[in-house]
């Protein structure tokens, strides 16, 4: 049982997606102008991971070596399909502003790298708590970065509780293409320094 | 002069890169040292402008006639996969010092945002097929140009000072953002 | 078995499952999903033509306003197999006018407008943003009503630009590109009712 909590918690600081494991940028820097665009990102996000770590772990013992990248490929991107569609039903305003980041999801090197790493080489709920971890890790990572832009950028961020924070003077480049790559360097820099704190 | 404007737009514009954020893992990457950026770069426009022209056919002959457009992300990455692949063979055969050379950066083109990005983008502006190759060369052009230009700024800071938790990614992201901000210059030329 | 045949069998077996997955999920939410684009995009400019002809509408009266026009729906082919949906907005219980949905590029790109055709005299009564991604505060005024009213009552022949290029319209203080791109997309709307509107008029009825 601790050998499954651990393949999950892993995900949530050690190996946290975007931070230690440095792959998803590219929807990282472009959906995370609002705290809800990154959550939002974030679930669809794991959706995937999750279902494509559980089917790739479920299959592995049958796809053969030669064409396992393209049935990876087949599996994700199906997961992601069902994820547009169901944005685009159900949840419109969030897919409008996600935009072409949706179907990018099925090159987004975090569920790709799972699969190939991880999903293919263990048992379905061990997969599943990894993906599930690094899923988590991964929305929470987005959060962090879309508060800040979001705080320090538009002046305003409202809590899901409802509260407004309210930021005199903000930097309005935060919001813009090179503001995300700068706040996202400087977190990445900072998450080094807490973790060699902690770590001693 | 509508070719024009479209051919500025994706380099200067709206990089691909640097405006669009799309490519930036393999950005990051390879951009450490001059020779293998300008490698990945031509790799890429190769890759891209050749996908933008696969995905408009299988757009145009397969998903509008038999309404299938909803699977258009699964359709479009296969044929990237695939095509990339195909890349891989040929040049392992014909210039296989350039194949030794990008190493494992070839095939994760595959996952490169900016291949399927654009072509997303291509069918999404309804563009034909002239304007198509264009869009991608341009795109794929932009990509490579920030790339090359990264790769630059990178080889000074190999030699450079930088605070321990930044160094690797962390500076990489700054010096980005400070590219793309003066990209940032070119909003106001069209 | 031979390593050939298990490929392709591993391949097609999760090709299948793929494709009845995503076929039928499709089937179940095709129409929301087409209705959600009219419904959030087009809808709310629809209205708002509605409420330039009839009045301000209340919060309960819009809803009931857009719910009648999404059901309203008409189209009609603009070319062999293209299909173009538009919306009959009326006046007093009666059709009175067509909205013709067209592009202009603006700033940050494609600007939507919605423009109402009166349906006997052609003449525009008036304008709703559909879609745009332009400065805020700036090329965004164009969805103010001080910026849109300018164009209620425009003959169908009239030339619709901004004063710097010799029309009559004023642009907005600082986003010429935007009201620009306006005018354009009018003059493109005005393009497809001189060419369809006897089509456009029996959808109506």
């Amino acid at each position: 049982m601790s050998t499954i909590a651990r393949e999950f918690t892993k995900g949530l600081w050690d190996e946290i997606p975007l931070f230690r494991i440095v792959l998803g940028l590219c929807p990282a820097l472009a959906v995370t102008t609002t705290m809800e665009n990154g959550l939002g990102m974030g679930v669809a996000a794991t959706f995937v991971l999750v279902g494509s770590n559980g089917l790739v772990s479920m299959l592995r013992k049958i796809i053969p070596n030669e064409v396992r990248v393209a049935c990876y490929i087949v599996i994700i991107a199906t997961f992601v399909v069902c994820v547009e569609m169901i944005t685009k039903a159900y949840f419109f305003a969030l897919s409008e502003s996600l935009g072409i980041f949706i179907p990018l999801i099925v090159v987004n090197c975090i569920i790709l790298g799972r699969a190939e790493a991880f999903a293919r080489k263990n048992t379905i709920v061990k997969s599943l708590a990894d993906g599930l971890g690094m899923g988590i890790g991964f929305t929470l990572a987005l959060m962090l970065l879309a508060g800040i832009r979001e705080l320090f950028g538009a002046g305003k961020l409202t809590l899901l509780f409802g509260d407004t924070i309210l930021i005199q003077h903000p930097f309005g480049f935060l919001q813009q293409a090179p503001g995300a790559f700068l706040a996202l360097g400087l977190l990445l820099g900072l998450m080094n320094v807490i973790n060699n704190k902690i770590r001693g | 002069m509508e070719y024009f404007e479209l051919i500025i737009g994706a380099i200067f514009i709206n990089n691909i890169l640097l405006a669009k954020f799309l490519g930036n893992c393999p950005f990051l990457g390879v951009s450490k040292k001059m020779d293998t950026a300008i490698g990945m770069g031509a790799a890429v426009v190769f890759v891209l402008t050749l996908a933008g022209v696969i995905t408009y056919a299988v757009e145009k002959y397969l998903l509008i006639p038999f309404d299938i457009g909803y699977i258009r992300t699964l359709a479009f990455i296969l044929v990237i996969a695939a095509l990339v692949q195909f890349v891989e063979i040929f040049m392992k055969k014909s210039i296989p010092a350039l194949y030794k050379s990008l190493g494992i950066f070839l095939p994760l083109i595959t996952t490169n945002c900016a291949v399927l990005g654009a072509a997303i983008i291509s069918i999404q502006n309804e563009y034909d097929l002239i304007k198509t190759i264009i869009f991608s060369a341009a795109s794929a052009v932009g990509f490579a140009l920030a790339l090359v230009l990264f790769a630059g700024v990178r080889e000074r800071f190999e030699i450079s000072r930088i605070p321990k938790p930044l160094q690797g990614t962390g500076i990489g992201l700054v010096m980005a953002g400070l590219l793309s901000l003066s990209f940032f210059a070119f909003k106001g030329m069209i | 078995m031979n390593k050939y045949v298990k490929m392709i069998i591993a391949l097609s077996l999760i090709a299948l499952i793929s494709g009845i997955l995503l076929g039928g999920l499709n089937e179940l939410t095709k129409e929301t999903i087409e209705n959600n684009v009219l419904k959030f995009k087009k809808i709310p400019a629809a209205a708002h033509i509605f409420e330039i002809v009839s009045g301000k509408l209340s919060p309960e009266e819009r809803v009931t306003v857009e719910e009648n026009l999404l059901s309203n729906k008409r189209s009609f082919e603009l070319e062999e197999n293209k299909k173009v949906t538009f919306f009959v907005v009326q006046k007093e219980g009666q059709p009175y006018a067509a909205t013709i949905e067209s592009f202009g590029k603006g700033f940050g790109g494609d600007l939507g407008v919605m423009t109402g055709f009166h349906l006997q005299t052609g003449e525009i009564v008036g304008i709703g943003i559909t879609t745009l991604s332009e400065t805020p505060g700036l090329g965004s005024r164009v969805t103010e009503m001080e910026f849109s009213k300018q164009f209620s009552s425009l003959g169908k022949d009239s030339k619709i630009m901004v004063k710097k290029d010799g029309g009559e319209i004023d642009a907005i203080t600082g986003a010429t590109i935007s009201s620009r791109a306006v005018c354009a997309a009018i003059a493109n709307a005005q393009a497809v009712w001189e060419k369809h509107h006897e089509k456009i008029v029996q959808a109506s009825q």
